[in-house]
């Protein structure tokens, strides 16, 4: 009973943290861009089909891992600066058009390029088998996964909070105009946010690569699951991201012991519950300073 | 009071026009500020004052005539270039970071500079004792007066500033403080800042001032002295609505 707690746990704590990875990408990018950006789920699948394809080329996950979110930062770098920088003074609905747009796309040369069926990056083999403690045992690879997606949110927490660069992101996303008027050029900031939440969108698929599936729909899959979490934790706020991605990531894996057909419905009671008491979501209005 | 402006213009914004989307705001325009001087721009609600500094600091470009600073055209640049040519604007409202503490308020501005900034957060605290006090309170929760004083202070980390924009410094704040942001804004100037100032407490700014422009529905109406402005009691009145 308790080892079954504990793994669920794990397995929940896991997955919410590379739900982090994502949500937060996607929180920043609104937060500082205003752009509700449903591209995002797409870079996730690109990342995860990236990394398949170096992963079975180079035969290195390491590589795939390295190398596959850069490909992701790239195609970032030509949405944001070819298609959205023009857009940023209209109405919230071009965004939204031109992002499902490019979400579609990508799906499309997906298929395209590397057929509809179902792929997995290999596992690398340092880290196959299982971990023993006592009775206990945990995959090894679902352990790496824990410790390096809580680790670089971890870091990515600390930079937000504390360096230049995380007060600049912040004075961005409260009053642009301003920041720009003191000598800094908020373009260039807004292309290094949008090509860093696509880096992180890309990670993240590498490394769930290979614990679920490879394939086309993955992208609309997640992008739902992170727009719930952004929504929970409060349009823009960078920690409700976090505190919710590992709610949700707990839901998805206890839910799954309860009623595994169900989860799905749990994660929308919870956000109907939860704007139901704070329309503005769990963090949305303490920083809506 | 010498009028340098003939001698030496630091600003000079000639013919021009801003419209926001269709509305036409500022018509034909023009404006010069000497190097060294104070030099208000006044009138009622709505005249363009603000309308007129955001077009100099290139936030709402202009859609006709030449801004130029020391010779240099100003136009189309992003304002970001605009304030590493040595322009600081100073928003009505103030506009601090209000979830970023005072300190990092100041850390941002500095951001943008290129030499080593320590040693003028030193002067800018040694200037601002009450920002030395509150360096880790959040702005947002600092008074009136002293969020000015943070947006002053921001204004000159950075790039080295000659030229301030100011818009309204004196609004929302009570009268004590008043006095005390004008002395800054005269301590300010005689360290050879120029200033070009926006106010509708058309008093203060007058005092303030060396010269002055009258703005009515965007169009300049009226060019003087601070001091000839002041003394017409019948102009203050008839532009101003200042018995």
């Amino acid at each position: 009973m308790v080892e079954t707690i504990v793994r669920t746990a794990l397995l929940g704590i896991q997955y919410g943290m590379t739900l982090a990875l994502i949500a937060t990408g996607l929180t920043l990018i609104f937060g500082m861009l205003d752009v509700i950006n449903f591209a995002h789920g797409a870079l996730y699948m690109l990342g995860a089909y990236f990394g398949w394809v170096v992963a079975s080329t180079l035969g290195s996950f390491w590589l795939a891992l390295l190398l596959a979110p850069l490909f992701v930062g790239v195609v970032g770098v030509a949405i944001e600066v070819l298609s959205l920088r023009p857009l940023y003074d209209r109405n919230p609905l071009y965004h939204i058009l031109l992002t499902f747009g490019f979400a579609i796309m990508i799906q499309g040369a997906v298929v395209e390029l590397w057929g509809g069926q179902t792929k997995q990056i290999a596992e690398p083999a340092s880290l196959a088998g299982t971990l023993t403690i006592g009775s206990f045992d945990y995959p090894m690879y679902r352990l790496f996964v824990l410790v390096v997606s809580t680790l670089l949110i971890g870091v990515i927490w600390l930079a937000v909070e504390r360096s230049d660069l995380g007060i600049l992101m912040r004075a961005s996303a409260h009053d642009s105009e301003m920041v720009d008027a003191l000598g800094i050029d908020v373009s260039k900031v807004f292309t290094g946010v949008f090509v860093f939440g696509a880096v992180l969108a890309g990670f993240a698929g590498v490394l769930l690569g290979v614990s679920r599936s490879v394939n086309p729909g993955m992208g609309f899959g997640i992008i739902i699951e992170a727009f719930v979490i952004v929504v929970i934790g409060g349009l823009g706020s960078f920690r409700g991201a976090i505190y919710t991605a590992l709610l949700i990531g707990l839901v998805s894996s206890f839910g799954a012991l309860v009623a595994s057909t169900l989860t799905e419905i749990f994660l929308f009671v919870l956000m109907a519950g939860v704007l139901m008491v704070r329309p503005n979501g769990l963090f949305g209005a303490t920083e809506a300073t | 009071m010498t009028d340098r402006r003939a001698t030496d213009p630091l600003l000079t914004v000639d013919s021009i026009d801003t419209h926001y989307g269709e509305s036409h705001v500022l018509f034909d325009l023009s404006l010069t500020v000497g190097r060294g001087d104070i030099v208000a721009l006044v009138g009622r609600n709505g005249a363009g004052k603000t309308t007129t500094l955001r077009s100099i600091m290139g936030l709402t470009p202009v859609t006709n005539g030449t801004i130029r600073k020391d010779g240099d055209e100003l136009h189309r640049l992003e304002p970001h270039e605009i304030r590493k040519r040595g322009i600081s604007w100073i928003p009505e409202e103030r506009r601090v970071f209000g979830s970023l503490t005072v300190e990092e308020n100041l850390r941002l501005a500095a951001h943008s500079g290129e030499d080593d900034q320590t040693e003028r957060f030193d002067e800018i605290y040694a200037q601002f004792p009450r920002l030395d006090e509150r360096r880790d309170q959040k702005a947002g929760t600092m008074s009136g007066g002293e969020q000015q004083m943070l947006a002053i202070a921001r204004a000159l980390l950075g790039p080295e500033t000659d030229l301030l924009l100011l818009d309204e410094p004196s609004e929302g704040l009570a009268p004590q403080i008043v006095d005390d942001v004008a002395d800054i804004i005269r301590e300010l100037n005689e360290r050879d800042v120029t200033v070009l100032l926006v106010e509708q407490n058309a008093e203060m700014a007058l005092e303030l001032a060396d010269r002055a422009y009258v703005l009515e529905t965007g169009e300049i109406v009226h060019e003087s002295t601070a001091d000839q402005l002041l003394a017409d009691r019948e102009m203050m009145e008839g532009y101003l609505g200042v018995k």
